[in-house]
């Protein structure tokens, strides 16, 4: 016999929690990776600067 | 722009079509819940609650390969002591550790309707919250050292400590006798739950795969910026 409890509540919620966990963490990885080759490309530029210098 | 190249180690990896390959994940992860949800039926014990099965056991799994992960990339930087396997590593352990944290969360919101209760101390859920405490310590320890050589050979050490206890996670279920089901596979479900549970599991590996080499891109991003900066500050003094 199935079960008649509804546990719609648990089963919204497990799923919410899943892709709000999956959307934040894109979001978080997609900022560092953004951010991360914006100071990069800033300090290959700024090394190049002292290298050309220097020559 | 001159060349930088021999003054920064290693080139840092780029995006290539790796932004497509999340795409398809995220994709497969809509059909895999979606057929979860909407095509399988109530179980005869549990009712609709197993539907949850499709978010927490792939969730718990791909975990478990994450720190695998982990495992491989700090003993292969303790082998060969290159920064790339290092911050291969702590990309591995940040994922993993989104990953525990979820399975965490949906093991609880699945415990409160099938055992009554949020929380108890059964030897899986301690040992999984252990797990997890062990990569926050990971994660913190990376913050707190400064020396990247320092912070990669103890990084490794605590990895490689918290790898291991996925192995007594994974055996919790037949050590201790405890209230969390024995270890889910394709052959403890019924068929009819196999295809989306599957589905959902290379979802969930895809995601990761995905999470870990954009993770490990932006590291390498940042290792490469310090790099670069400290040669460009060797060269104006």
């Amino acid at each position: 016999m199935i079960p008649t409890t509804n546990n719609w509540a648990f089963i919204i919620s497990a799923y919410a929690a899943a892709w709000i966990a999956v959307i934040g963490y894109w979001v978080f990885v997609h900022r560092a990776v953004r951010r991360a080759r914006a100071r990069y490309e800033q300090a290959t530029a700024s090394l190049a600067r002292s290298q050309g210098k220097s020559q | 722009m001159s060349d930088t190249s021999h003054t920064i180690p290693w080139n840092p990896p780029k995006p290539g079509r790796w932004p497509w390959f999340g795409a398809f994940a995220i994709a497969l992860l809509l059909a895999g819940q979606a057929l979860g949800v909407i095509a399988s039926p109530p179980d005869r014990d549990m009712g609709d609650l197993e539907k949850i099965i499709y978010v927490h056991v792939p969730a718990a799994w791909i975990m478990s390969v994450t720190f695998a992960i982990v495992m491989y990339y700090s003993l292969k930087y303790l082998w060969k002591r290159d920064e790339r396997d290092d911050l291969a590593a702590a990309s591995a352990a940040e994922v993993g550790t989104v990953l525990n944290a979820l399975t965490l969360i949906l093991g609880m919101i699945f415990a409160k309707p099938t055992w009554g209760v949020w929380w108890t101390w059964d030897a899986r859920l301690t040992s999984t919250l252990v797990l997890f405490l062990m990569f926050v310590g990971y994660l913190s320890l990376r913050g707190f050292v400064d020396d990247p050589e320092r912070r990669a050979q103890w990084s490794a050490a605590v990895g490689i400590l918290g790898a291991i206890n996925v192995g007594i996670v994974y055996m919790s279920v037949k050590w201790w006798r405890t209230l969390h089901q024995t270890q889910s596979s394709p052959d403890t479900v019924a068929s009819i739950y196999v295809l989306a549970l599957r589905i959902n599991a290379f979802a969930f590996l895809f995601l990761m795969i995905y999470f870990v080499r954009r993770r490990y891109e932006s590291m390498c991003l940042d290792r490469a910026a310090d790099h670069a900066t400290e040669a460009a500050a060797l060269g104006a003094a």
